[in-house]
C-alpha cells in the first residue's frame, strides 16, 4: 500500500537517483561502492525527513547537505576502518601523467584531500554553485569555502601540475 | 591538458537511469528506516524494546490492511489535535483478530490491522491519501505505523532497567504490569502487561485521545491474548 510519501519518493528516486550518484562519486573520489553507500544513507535518510524536505524553500540545497553530512559520515566509518586519518593535507610533489588517464590522476589528487574540501571543489567547480550555496551545503561559511577551495586548488595544481584549467580558477 | 570540469566529469561517470529494482530498494529502506524511528520512539528509546519491535515489522509482512470493520458510532477524534477530554472506550463490535480479542475501542476508532503478533488501531476515515507535509502524529493507513494509532503486539522482551525505575507498577485485570509514558510524546503512553515468562503484551497509545492510567489500563484489560498469538523476538 503506497502513500502519498511514498509515491512522491518514488518519483524522486527515478528522477534525480543518477545525479546523486554520480555527485557522490565525485565526493568520493571515484570510490564507487562507498559512492552507493553514500546515496543508499541519503536516500533513506530524505525518506524519513520527507515531510521537512517537502517544506525545504531549497530542495536541492537540502540535498547537497544530505549528502554532505552522510559523507562525513562514511568517511569516518572508513577511516575507522582502515585506521587512516587525515588532519592535514599531505605534502607531494607534482606526478607525471603525460601517459596514461588523465582522470586517474586528478582522482588521486581528489582522494588526498579531506572530505569536506573535495566537497567544496567539487561543488564550486563541477556544478558551479555560488560561494554562499556552498557553504550551506557544507554547513559553514563563506570563508571557510573560500580557503577551502583555493587550498583544494593550489594541491591539484601540485599534484597535477601546470594546467591552464587550473590556472585560471 | 585536461580541463577540470571534464576530468571531473569523467570520474563522476555517466548518468545511468535506476534500475526499478533500486528503486523499490530506495523505498524498502526508506520505509523501513521510517518504521525503526517510530517504533523506536514508541519503545522509550529501549535498546531491546528497538530491536523488538523492528523485529516484528520484518516477521509482520503479512499483516493485514483494511480489516476494519464498523463498530459504535461516533464522531472521529483526531489523533494529532488536543481533545477536550478523554476519548470514551466503548464495546468493539467488529470482527476479532486472530489470536487478540479486543472488548473496547475508542469510540470512532476501529481495527487497522492485525496479524499473530499484534494488532493496530486507528481512527476510522483516515483518507487514502495522507499528504506527505502532514504534521506528526497524523494518522495513516499503513497498519505498520503507529503513529496517531494505538498498537498492542505480544513480544519476549518487558520493560528495559530504566523504564522499570520510572514506570509506574500498576495490574491489568489481574496482571502485572508498568505504566509508562512514550518517550518524545506528550500525552502518549506505553504499558507492558507480564503474560508469562519471555511473554509480555505491549500497548502503545499515542499522543491525542486524552487518556491517563486509567483508561490505558481499562483498554489494555479488554485485550486477551490467546495461544495463537506469536511472540515477537530482538
Amino acid at each position: 500500500m503506497k502513500n502519498e510519501r511514498d509515491e512522491q519518493f518514488h518519483q524522486f528516486v527515478v528522477s534525480r537517483r543518477a545525479a546523486l550518484v554520480r555527485t557522490a562519486t565525485l565526493l568520493t573520489a571515484g570510490d564507487a561502492h562507498l559512492a552507493e553507500d553514500l546515496v543508499q544513507s541519503t536516500l533513506t535518510k530524505l525518506y524519513v525527513a520527507w515531510p521537512a524536505f517537502q517544506r525545504a524553500d531549497n530542495p536541492d540545497g537540502y540535498v547537497r547537505r544530505a549528502l554532505v553530512n552522510a559523507l562525513t559520515d562514511e568517511r569516518r566509518r572508513w577511516w575507522r576502518r582502515s585506521e587512516r586519518s587525515m588532519a592535514e593535507v599531505p605534502d607531494r610533489v607534482a606526478a607525471e601523467h603525460t601517459g596514461g588517464d588523465v582522470s586517474d590522476g586528478l582522482r588521486a589528487a581528489l582522494r588526498e584531500l579531506p572530505p569536506r574540501m573535495r566537497a567544496a571543489l567539487v561543488f564550486r567547480y563541477f556544478y558551479d554553485l555560488d560561494v554562499a550555496d556552498t557553504a550551506d551545503a557544507l554547513g559553514c561559511s563563506e570563508g571557510t569555502v573560500k580557503s577551502q577551495t583555493a587550498r583544494a586548488l593550489d594541491r591539484l595544481r601540485t599534484v597535477l601540475g601546470p594546467n591552464p584549467s587550473l590556472a585560471t580558477l | 591538458m585536461m580541463n577540470l570540469h571534464d576530468g571531473l566529469a569523467r570520474i563522476a561517470g555517466p548518468d545511468a537511469e535506476p534500475t526499478s529494482e533500486q528503486v523499490a530498494a530506495d523505498l524498502a529502506r526508506g520505509r523501513s528506516a521510517l518504521r525503526r524511528r517510530r517504533t523506536a520512539q514508541a519503545a522509550g528509546g529501549s535498546v531491546f524494546m528497538a530491536a523488538a519491535l523492528a523485529a516484528v515489522i520484518v516477521a509482520g509482512t503479512g499483516l493485514s490492511g483494511g480489516t476494519t470493520a464498523p463498530e459504535a458510532a461516533g464522531d472521529r477524534p483526531s489523533a494529532g489535535a488536543t481533545v477536550a477530554g478523554p476519548t470514551q472506550l466503548v464495546a468493539y463490535q467488529g470482527e476479532q483478530p486472530k489470536g487478540f480479542t479486543l472488548d473496547k475501542v475508542p469510540q470512532g476508532w476501529v481495527l487497522q490491522g492485525a496479524d499473530e503478533y499484534g494488532i493496530t488501531i486507528a481512527p476510522a476515515g483516515i483518507p487514502d491519501v495522507v499528504p506527505s507535509n502532514a504534521p506528526p502524529g497524523v494518522p495513516d493507513n499503513d497498519p505498520h505505523s503507529f503513529e496517531g494509532k494505538i498498537m498492542a503486539q505480544l513480544q519476549e522482551f518487558g520493560p528495559g532497567d530504566d523504564l522499570v525505575g520510572t514506570g509506574k507498577k500498576v495490574t491489568v485485570a489481574g496482571k502485572e504490569a508498568v505504566f509508562t509514558k512514550m518517550l518524545d510524546q506528550s500525552t502518549g503512553h506505553a504499558l507492558f502487561v507480564k503474560l508469562g515468562a519471555d511473554r509480555w503484551m505491549y500497548v502503545q497509545v499515542w499522543d491525542g485521545l486524552g487518556w491517563g492510567e486509567k483508561q490505558v489500563v481499562e483498554f489494555a484489560g479488554g485485550i486477551h491474548v490467546d495461544d495463537s498469538a506469536k511472540v515477537t523476538h530482538g
